[in-house]
């Protein structure tokens, strides 16, 4: 994630971080918790743990991968380098359905401060 | 490089223990929790221990090597693995351990809890809607005491609590002081009372094992120095320690020696006293206390006066004049100020002066 899924987004390095993702999820099937005990299981924890980053980092990807468009710290530069509030000022809501993510749009409620593209 | 460890395996269950040996290979700068992390990962995911932030702000990952409690993210293993020396980690002191290098905080947190470590509304409270605003000279009073990040590691090497496991202890008294000297805080008296009981202050042993093995500087036993002389400016002195900590006073500036041969009728009653009588005739006996009469008054005892009248003159009693104290080292130690080499330079407690010198303006 760190190599294909930072600041600067490239399509075929998320795509690329999807497969290793997906390779990931379909190990972790097969998880094995050495410790058995009931007492400060920190084995079975980091299991659950490692389960928990795996679907957040599928669901961050297909959201990286659906919003073509540059803005705040999700940055396309070699594809959609400019911010494209008409298309994209709205929230991604992502589901996790039938083992995979589903995403959606909804819309962003506009309050005191009217958004507006950072030009400094 | 290899690094190799042994670690006190401890049975959640049975309780059994079992010293067990380890050998990983790490990076140069790995640090015991890091090596810690390549044991569970790749050889035991048994081993339990807390952790969380891995760079000495959450206090999860306090144990021992070979005896010494530290901060497992704040010891590099480097040096053992040069030497070739396999330290040995086990759990912290003090409390009962639940697994390997893990044990149960309740006791910790519970005493931490007894001092109410939260403020109190104070003397002055800020008009509704606005901020209570303290010069950053009356914070850095507490400036060490904050530091705290409830660790253990204080607690894990204490004297006094592993003799009296009902004392209040390092941590929580630190923190204690850490309200007690806040400006905002109007609890002051009432805190000091509530720690002047029989597992408060004055069953600290004294032996600076807290200050020695804070991995955060916050010098707990000088927080206790720092309660026990405000309870005494502020008339707290029912406990034999403050008892105790005043006769010295007095002694030093009558006559500029200790008469320790008033000093038990002074801390503990004449009944005690009386009570004792045989064993203070052994002690005269065999030379081991002078004789009360005539006292024992020092050569330049009129220095001594001279210097207690001062802190009197210049109200620097209490916790204040601790804090003076710690600034001017401080000043001594890092000498990041022009006047670094001299700690009564403008500005902080003038020179004491013997009385055949002019004084100092």
């Amino acid at each position: 994630m760190l190599d294909n899924f930072g600041v600067f987004r490239r399509e075929g390095q998320m795509q690329e971080q999807v497969g290793i993702i997906d390779g990931l999820l379909e190990r972790y099937e097969k998880v094995v918790v050495e410790d058995k005990g009931e007492v400060f299981n920190s084995d079975l924890t980091q299991a659950l743990e490692l389960g928990g980053c795996l679907e957040l980092a599928a669901c961050m990807l297909r959201g990286g991968i659906e919003r073509k468009e540059s803005r705040g710290a999700h940055s396309r530069p070699d594809d959609f380098p400019d911010r494209d509030d008409e298309s994209f000022l709205k929230h991604s809501e992502i589901r996790w359905v039938d083992g995979k993510p589903s995403h959606t749009w909804s819309p962003v409620t506009i309050t005191k401060w009217e958004p507006v593209e950072r030009s400094y | 490089m290899q690094v190799g460890l042994k670690i006190w395996r401890s049975d959640a269950a049975s309780g059994k223990r079992e010293l067990k040996e380890y050998e990983v290979d790490a990076s140069e700068e790995a640090t015991l929790l890091d090596v810690l992390d390549l044991v569970k990962d790749r050889h035991d995911g048994t081993l339990a221990y807390r952790r969380s932030c891995r760079m000495m702000i959450c206090g999860s990952c306090a144990m021992r090597i070979d005896g010494v409690t530290v901060l497992a993210c704040k010891t590099p293993m480097k040096k053992f693995a040069d030497a070739g020396k396999a330290p040995v980690i086990s759990a912290m002191g003090n409390m009962p351990i639940l697994k390997d290098l893990v044990v149960d905080m309740d006791p910790f947190w519970s005493k931490f809890r007894s001092v109410n470590p939260y403020l109190q509304p104070g003397y002055t409270i800020p008009p509704a809607g606005r901020e209570h605003v303290i010069s950053p000279k009356r914070m850095a009073a507490v400036h060490k005491e904050s530091l705290c990040i409830n660790c253990g590691a204080c607690v894990s090497e204490c004297n006094a609590m592993e003799s009296s496991p009902d004392f209040v202890g390092p941590q929580a008294l630190a923190k204690a002081m850490r309200f007690v000297g806040d400006p905002r805080d109007g609890a002051k008296n009432s805190r000091l009372e509530e720690l002047n009981h029989q597992h408060g202050i004055w069953e600290c042993t004294r032996c600076y094992f807290c200050n020695e093995r804070c991995p955060k500087g916050v010098d707990p036993r000088d927080a206790i120095a720092k309660l026990g002389a405000e309870s005494i400016k502020e008339g707290i002195t029912r406990d034999m320690g403050a008892k105790h900590a005043k006769w010295f006073v007095t002694s030093a500036k009558t006559t500029g020696w200790l008469r320790e041969t008033e000093l038990v009728p002074k801390t503990q009653g004449i009944v005690e006293s009386i009570r004792q009588t045989k064993f203070a005739l052994g002690l005269l006996k065999k030379g081991k206390v002078p004789t009360p009469f005539p006292p024992h008054v020092a050569k330049d005892v009129r220095e001594s006066r001279r210097l207690h009248d001062l802190l009197y003159e210049q109200d620097e009693r209490g916790f204040a004049g601790i804090v003076q104290g710690e600034a001017a080292m401080a000043k001594l130690a890092h000498g990041h100020h022009d006047d670094a080499a001299d700690p009564y330079a403008s500005g902080s407690f003038p020179k004491p002066y013997l009385p055949s010198e002019k004084r100092a303006r």
